[in-house]
């Protein structure tokens, strides 16, 4: 709540003229921005780019804010336009190999390797690139930053039961993948 | 919404806890009744769980820049400043204007002084000194005043375009920085599609000669 509060205090000084107050903002929020790219595109060459390009438009559109209590879902919203932008510009190219990773860890690896937790992070990260851009963007938002239904709701601007159902599904789905790829631990052993 | 959707999203709710407690109660019960959907809801908190449990890598960030004043202080700085700046071309305007004066008047005998009026400004003889009073002190300094008022709104304009000017032209460069990553990437990518798709037809070619010599040798062993 304190972060909303002082980036809404930085946002009203940077409308009022005062520039230096961006890179407050900047430094307030770099690593949310990036943590939140990179774990929708899964790349850490993109994730640089576009939360480099998110403060630059940020810099550029910030004056166009006419709630600036909004600015937290305002930040995303445009953060997560790039990462559209550039799966839409990439064509999907680069994450086209997910079936190589099913290969790789459902036949040379035994299920007791792959249990490994760095292991088991990375397939999990994996699993979640199988995903459909719209149902990701929704399970990084609420199972990594925390965000309620109705704040996803706004940043995406989708209707809070579209936001719900693509939860409901994406699960499902990340679900199906992890048995799929033989990832049978015992938190998806439930019986 | 139809009652299954509704269901799914109340699913969701409740495993986020986004649920009021009377909303949760309800839904509890719901549960107790239908084993199918507790079962379902269980599956799909495993799945959350092991989201959340498992900690994940997140690289550093490193930026190529971003301080934004700092920086664009360093940029204006390592920039090739145009010399005739508004201000510049103010202050060129000013001297040249003085420098007219001063011309104009050695040529046409033009006289400054001070009479009892106050000052004078003539071509040719200073004027008679005439007995009738002018315009008040007061007055004076009231068009002084107000002159100084003029002055300082065109300052005040002046600086606002300076800066407006720069503003942009910071604009512009940033725009033309994310273009320029933009282009080089997309060269990038086009050079590397390149080199794959030669390697793939040298690959293929290789692959036909294996076969053909390959072909020739087992019709060579198998017909002595």
């Amino acid at each position: 709540m304190e972060t909303k509060d002082d980036s809404y205090i930085l946002v009203k000084r940077f409308q009022n003229g005062d520039i230096p107050a961006f890179n407050l903002i900047v430094d307030q929020w770099k690593d949310k921005i990036h943590r939140f790219v990179y774990r929708f595109l899964m790349d850490s060459d993109d994730a640089n780019e576009i939360t480099q390009k998110t403060f630059i438009k940020a810099y550029q559109k910030l004056d166009t804010l006419d709630e600036p209590e909004k600015f937290s879902p305002w930040i995303y919203r445009v953060a997560n336009n790039l990462c559209l932008d550039e799966l839409k510009r990439a064509g999907r190219s680069k994450f086209d190999s997910v079936d190589d990773w099913s290969d790789h860890t459902g036949k040379t690896k035994s299920p007791q390797q792959t249990l490994e937790m760095n292991e088991l992070s990375e397939l999990l990260q994996k699993a979640l690139m199988t995903l459909p851009d719209e149902q990701r963007v929704v399970v990084v938002m609420k199972q990594y930053e925390g965000f309620t239904f109705p704040e996803i709701s706004e940043i995406l601007q989708q209707p809070e039961n579209t936001v719900k159902s693509r939860m409901y599904y994406g699960l499902k789905s990340m679900r199906s993948t992890l048995i799929n790829w033989n990832i049978q631990t015992d938190y998806l052993n439930h019986e | 919404m139809s009652k299954k959707e509704d269901i799914q999203n109340r699913m969701m709710d409740y495993l986020y806890n986004e649920l009021e407690p009377a909303q949760r109660e309800e839904f509890e019960k719901i549960l107790e009744s239908s084993p199918d959907l507790q079962k379902e809801l269980d599956e799909l908190r495993d799945t959350h769980t092991l989201l959340s449990s498992t900690p994940s890598v997140i690289p550093e960030y490193k930026p190529a820049f971003l301080t934004i004043s700092n920086k664009s202080d360093e940029n204006k700085a390592n920039k090739v400043k145009p010399f005739f700046t508004p201000i510049m071309k103010t202050v060129l305007a000013v001297a040249a204007s003085i420098l007219l004066v001063f011309f104009g008047s050695s040529l046409s005998g033009m006289e400054m002084g001070q009479s009892e009026q106050g000052f004078y400004l003539t071509f040719g003889n200073p004027p008679v000194q005439q007995t009738e009073t002018g315009i008040t002190e007061a007055q004076v300094l009231e068009i002084v005043e107000q002159m100084h008022a003029e002055q300082t709104l065109l300052l005040t304009s002046l600086l606002d375009q300076a800066q407006r000017q720069q503003n942009e032209q910071f604009n512009d460069m940033i725009t033309h920085l994310a273009d320029y990553y933009d282009d080089r990437r997309e060269q990038d990518l086009i050079m590397i599609a390149d080199g794959i798709e030669q390697l793939e037809t040298q690959t293929y070619h290789r692959f036909n000669r294996t076969n053909a010599a390959l072909g020739d040798l087992i019709y060579a062993i198998s017909n002595p």
